[in-house]
């Protein structure tokens, strides 16, 4: 019998997912996924969805047809690492105080951040860090890496990126558009 | 070309672009001088319209900041998610908000569909034709995103669009397969209420499509009826006993609305159910054929009349035991 493609996450899945998630934002966003199960589609990547404990009863039971997809596609494990996108930075944006608030919509168009777009953050951040994006009127953009920490934005010149954007990856809510459908 | 001029309907049926035979149904239908409103109607351009999605924002919070953008919307009297946008400034279907998912664009007749099957929290749907997600993701709002819905699509590019409609839309109680819903049978389940918007010839929007007019043949139409008989016929095999399923299709022909459900009605048990939308009543007679009565309580929205999208709605309950 093949290998189902959709299937619940293992233990260890879980860990992961969860853990990454702990120590990119903050032990506060588990709760967003308090009633909900993980789900895996096996492919080229892990795709990663996060579905209702109901819904995921029912498509244990019904286990002899299995999903296109199922809940919500949070993100997607690549070489042992969870990477989360739209809908899971989507999920967690309100549990966290990493966020960057921005006055441009470059980001969602696949563009980089820069110094001079930043209104507000909420919180210090390091290079590297994984930062939620909010545009005006407190909507949601996106998710990005840090290319500077907080500390150094006051030194550093205008035009310095700050948050790279990805025309390729389903990081900002204009991925819908570019290539999300 | 001018519309202003006193044409034959068939004259002007041919100067619009249509098959001959369409002209010929639409007046068996609707008579000559309502044939002419409505292939006049057909060159016009509907207004947007959107539907605001409770799963993400609230009405009023997503309407407060489209008209923050000089978007001016008009309030449907039936729906509250409905509105249909009179001015934009921008393209409707590209900004934050819509990107965020508080709406989806969603034609005006096509909001009746869920509201008519009504679904419930806790219930199990079926969406038996899912993408591209406008009716599902409605479903899932009605919902409040508690129950489940099982989504069934047949083609795998429309499953990735669902998808992506469902996850910006904030939809988490549906799952979808990929699969032909004539198999339905296989998930060993019985759903509390299905709704099956049926693959048709999309006469009831040529307003939207003019190739329609010249795309499908009276071989075709029968060909989707047979495919809408044995569709609905599973949809009805795995609704529980009481269950209630609409059926609806954006065609305006009767092979595939009442004829659909005649064949229906003659070998299922089940009954037709009166539904309250303005528009036609289902037709009785065509050509030579005397059809039940009671199809008279499905319903026919012809975009002359509904300044929308044609469409056909039946609402029947299972009626086994």
């Amino acid at each position: 019998m093949n290998k189902p493609t959709f299937r619940i996450r293992t233990k260890e899945e879980n860990k992961l997912i969860m853990d990454t998630m702990e120590a990119d934002f903050g032990s506060n966003v588990l709760v967003a996924f308090k009633e909900y199960d993980f789900w895996i589609k096996e492919g080229k990547v892990k795709e990663v969805f996060t579905v209702p404990k109901e819904s995921s009863d029912l498509i244990t039971k019904i286990s002899i047809l299995e999903p296109y997809s199922a809940g919500i596609p949070i993100g997607s494990i690549l070489s042992n690492s969870f990477h989360l996108e739209i809908e899971g930075a989507y999920m967690i944006s309100n549990y966290t105080s990493k966020k960057i608030t921005v006055k441009t919509v470059q980001f969602l168009y696949g563009k980089p951040i820069f110094k001079e777009n930043i209104t507000k953050y909420e919180e210090d951040f390091d290079k590297n860090d994984q930062i939620i994006v909010i545009g005006e009127n407190k909507l949601f953009y996106g998710v990005g890496r840090a290319e500077i920490s907080s500390r150094e934005l006051s030194s550093l010149e205008e035009n310095t990126i700050v948050i790279k954007g990805s025309r390729k990856k389903p990081l900002d809510v204009g991925w819908y558009l570019r290539g999300g459908s | 070309m001018s519309l202003q001029k006193e044409y034959d309907v068939f004259e002007l049926g041919s100067k619009l672009g249509y098959l001959p035979y369409m002209i010929d149904r639409f007046i068996e239908m609707l008579g000559e001088c309502e044939t002419k409103e409505l292939i006049k109607f057909n060159e016009t351009t509907l207004p947007q319209s959107i539907r605001l999605n409770s799963l993400r924002n609230s009405f009023e919070n997503s309407e407060r900041l489209l008209k923050k953008k000089g978007i001016q919307l008009e309030k449907n009297t039936e729906f509250p998610e409905s509105r249909t946008i009179t001015k934009s400034p921008h393209p409707i279907g590209a900004t934050p908000e819509y990107l965020n998912g508080f709406y989806i664009l969603q034609g005006k007749n096509s909001i009746y569909p869920p509201r008519i099957l009504d679904p419930q929290e806790g219930e199990l749907i079926g969406d038996f034709a899912a993408a591209p997600g406008g009716k599902t993701s409605h479903l899932a709002q009605l919902m409040n995103n508690k129950g489940i819905i099982i989504g069934l699509e047949i083609s795998a590019n429309r499953c990735r669009s669902l998808k992506s409609n469902l996850s910006r839309m904030g939809v988490e109680n549906t799952a979808v397969f990929k699969m032909d819903a004539r198999n339905a049978k296989d998930f060993n389940l019985q759903f509390d209420k299905i709704l099956l918007d049926a693959p048709c010839s999309g006469s009831g929007i040529i307003i939207n499509d003019p190739t329609r007019k010249k795309s499908k043949s009276l071989k075709d139409i029968l060909h989707y009826h047979d495919y809408q008989v044995s569709l609905l016929t599973t949809a009805l095999n795995v609704l529980k006993t009481n269950g209630e399923l609409v059926y609806c299709t954006c065609s305006l022909e009767p092979e595939e609305n009442e004829l659909v459900i005649s064949d229906i009605l003659k070998k299922v048990d089940v009954k037709l159910s009166e539904i309250e939308v303005k528009g036609k009543p289902g037709i009785t007679k065509f050509l030579d054929m005397d059809l039940e009565k009671n199809l008279t309580k499905t319903r026919r929205l012809y975009p002359h009349e509904t300044n929308g999208e044609g469409f056909f709605i039946a609402k029947l309950v299972k009626n086994y035991e």
